[in-house]
């Protein structure tokens, strides 16, 4: 949040939450290898090396799939927002553990021969021309390399000087990466003779995934449809009443088919700012007002309600637009104000109780 | 007002605790569950072996054509075993058993062993290697023809399947087999019965030489896939050899 940038800046849910997560990952690793190794012994036991590159890539798949469901699950459900909240140290971890899944397989399954390993995974399966006999290891590095990506510029200093913008769409390729993998389980360990259940998990995961985004997405379209503004006259828009908007809380709006606004009901009237957060373009009408900012629902960014500015010593700023009330309709100009432009807000007429949200 | 609205660096709503307190146990359960479901349907690895905590000596007649194969007499009338020579890592045993071809050799190693076949892992060249006295005269190499046979199962590196990797077999496998068959180690077939039962070939080119150079890179795409091989089929001792085409795989 603020222009000095440290390794992390440390508070009590986030020292929880990486306490959970790599608790979460040393019991699923240490039961995957107890099992693992407890099943078959003596000279029918699996080799330890191999066993630990699957436990590990069970680990990183089963925490890449629960990162995808935490995004479209904070937006059905406002419960699951402590989950994203600190989402990308469970990003940089996940990362961390398929890390290790690959250093094992290159050195397992390519170490001590005549090739180079790293060439070795490229070119001693040089099949890709079939598709059951697909090189799926290569895909496998792939998306190792995109998770790379993303674990080493995760910090707000690349965020920053990504350009949010630039930063986000880099991110959207997880799920290019999360493809890749499901492609290198698909065409590899799948295109053995193994148990149906690897395939059922995989394929169910995934059936999860992608409905869960289908239905936020959804969601987001009909309330974008549903709470379009309506043109009034010259130059304004009616983005509806006062006594749609409860006390604190916020109304999104879309203006001409594209900008999301949010609209907000405070002490001193209403105002309205951009719906999108500075910080990871989080959608800060479903934030709320905490003392007196708009505190956006992803990181808890805040923002002074009439300028949009984050309140020193922080320095964001978002556009906000001009607005007034005429009766009991909330009326904005369409042009956005640049970023942290001071904006009266419109004051609520006194003669209707207001508090029927 | 904001009391259920949950931001990270304020204390937990309550409304939230009451969540958390369910959700985060019911998503480490089922880490857990997937977790064993996941390595408790692991198929069976094999009971092949590689036994590195302790050292075997055999003596035998060494020979390198096809390969490096030690031929230990067979006690009581039991066959001939024919015992691959191999080395540490992804490299057969040509190097180290050219300065003692056709001698009759006490050689010491680590033995991996599956479905009664045998290899053994020469580590200290030539140290490991005695040429040892009273050799009994040599004899040319007992052959039994077993006629032509058509043989559909998997080419595999022997040393990962019969016990250094477990598994090491299958497409998983396929990368690293292949590099363990371009880096020497001999190619050998698997075939199974309907019963499960396996039997082991060593592949040799249509004249009996072992593979090599382009023999072999003509073999390599097909190991480790499902495939069918014809070939002359011989016996020496307890081993099976397939005389084949490299050229001739089919994929299955
Ligand atoms: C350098 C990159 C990678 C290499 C060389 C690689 C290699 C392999 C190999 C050789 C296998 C088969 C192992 C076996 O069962 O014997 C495998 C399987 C698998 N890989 Fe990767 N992989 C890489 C990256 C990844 C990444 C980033 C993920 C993501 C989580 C992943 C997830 C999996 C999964 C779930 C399996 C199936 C379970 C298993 O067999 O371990 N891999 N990979
Ligand atoms: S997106 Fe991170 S705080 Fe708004």
């Amino acid at each position: 949040m603020s222009i000095q940038y440290r390794a992390v800046q440390w508070n009590r849910h986030k020292r929880i939450y990486d306490l959970l997560l790599v608790a979460g990952v040393v019991l699923f690793i240490a039961v995957f290898m107890i099992v693992g190794l407890t099943r078959w012994q003596g000279t029918a036991a699996a080799h330890p090396v191999t066993l630990l590159m699957r436990a590990t890539s069970s680990c990183a798949i089963t925490m890449l799939s629960i990162i995808l469901m935490i995004g479209p699950a904070a937006r059905l459900s406002p419960r699951f927002s402590p989950l994203l909240y600190n989402r990308r140290h469970f990003g940089v971890t996940m990362f961390l553990v398929a890390l290790i899944h690959g250093a094992v397989a290159v050195f397992w399954y390519h170490g001590f021969g005549i090739v180079n390993p790293i060439v070795s995974v490229f070119t001693s399966n040089a099949r890709y021309d079939s598709l059951s006999g697909f090189p799926f290891q290569p895909l496998g590095v792939l998306a190792l390399a995109i998770l790379f990506v993303m674990a080493a510029t995760s910090h707000d200093f690349w965020l920053k000087n990504l350009t949010p913008t630039v930063w986000k769409t880099l991110h959207m390729l997880v799920y290019v990466a999360y493809a890749l993998i499901v492609m290198h389980v698909t065409l590899g360990f799948l295109q053995d003779d193994v148990s149906w259940v690897y395939g059922a998990l995989l394929g169910g995961t995934a059936v999860v995934i992608i409905t869960l985004h289908l239905v936020t997405g959804v969601r987001e379209w009909r309330r974008d449809s549903r709470d379009e503004g309506q043109a009034f006259g010259e130059g304004w828009i009616d983005v509806g009443s006062v006594d749609d908007i409860e006390l604190n809380h916020a109304k999104v709006v879309v203006l001409r088919g594209c900008e999301r606004i949010a609209v907000y009901r405070h002490a001193d009237g209403i105002s309205a700012i951009s719906n999108v957060c500075a910080h990871q373009n989080g959608p800060l009408g479903e934030g709320r007002i905490v003392d007196g900012c708009v505190t956006c629902p992803w990181h808890g960014y805040q923002y002074l309600v009439h300028n949009g500015q984050s309140p020193p010593p922080y320095t964001e700023k978002i556009p906000t637009y001009d607005v007034r009330v005429e009766g009991r309709r909330i009326l904005v100009n369409p042009e956005a104000n640049p970023p942290g432009t001071e904006v009266t807000p419109a004051s609520i007429p006194s003669e209707t109780s207001g508090d029927r949200a | 007002m904001s009391n259920d609205f949950y931001v990270g660096y304020l204390p937990l709503p309550q409304h939230h605790r009451r969540f958390l307190i369910v959700l985060l146990p019911v998503i480490g359960l089922l880490a857990v569950l997937v977790s064993f479901i996941l390595s408790s349907q692991q198929s069976d690895p094999g009971d092949g072996n590689w036994d590195l905590a302790s050292t075997t000596t055999l003596t035998g007649r060494v020979t390198v054509d096809p390969y490096p194969i030690l031929s230990v007499p067979g006690s009581e009338g039991a066959p001939e075993r024919q015992v691959l020579l191999i080395t540490m890592g992804k490299v057969g045993g040509d190097g180290f058993t050219q300065p003692v071809a056709g001698e009759w050799i006490t050689v010491t190693g680590y033995l991996i062993a599956r479905d009664g076949r045998t290899m053994l892992t020469v580590k200290h060249a030539p140290t490991d290697i005695t040429v040892a006295p009273n050799s009994p005269a040599r004899e040319p190499r007992r052959t039994i023809s077993l006629g032509r046979h058509r043989l559909r199962g998997e080419i595999i590196d022997p040393k990962c399947y019969f016990g250094a990797m477990k598994p090491g077999e299958g497409k998983v496998h396929k990368a690293c087999a292949t590099l363990c068959i371009a880096g020497g180690i001999p190619p050998m077939f698997v075939t199974r019965s309907e019963a499960g039962e396996r039997t082991y070939y060593l592949l040799t080119d249509s004249e009996g030489n072992g593979l090599r150079g382009d023999a072999l890179e003509a073999l390599l795409p097909f190991v480790a896939d499902p495939v069918r091989i014809e070939g002359e089929v011989d016996r020496w001792g307890d081993l099976l050899v397939c005389r084949m085409d490299p050229g001739s795989v089919v994929r299955e």
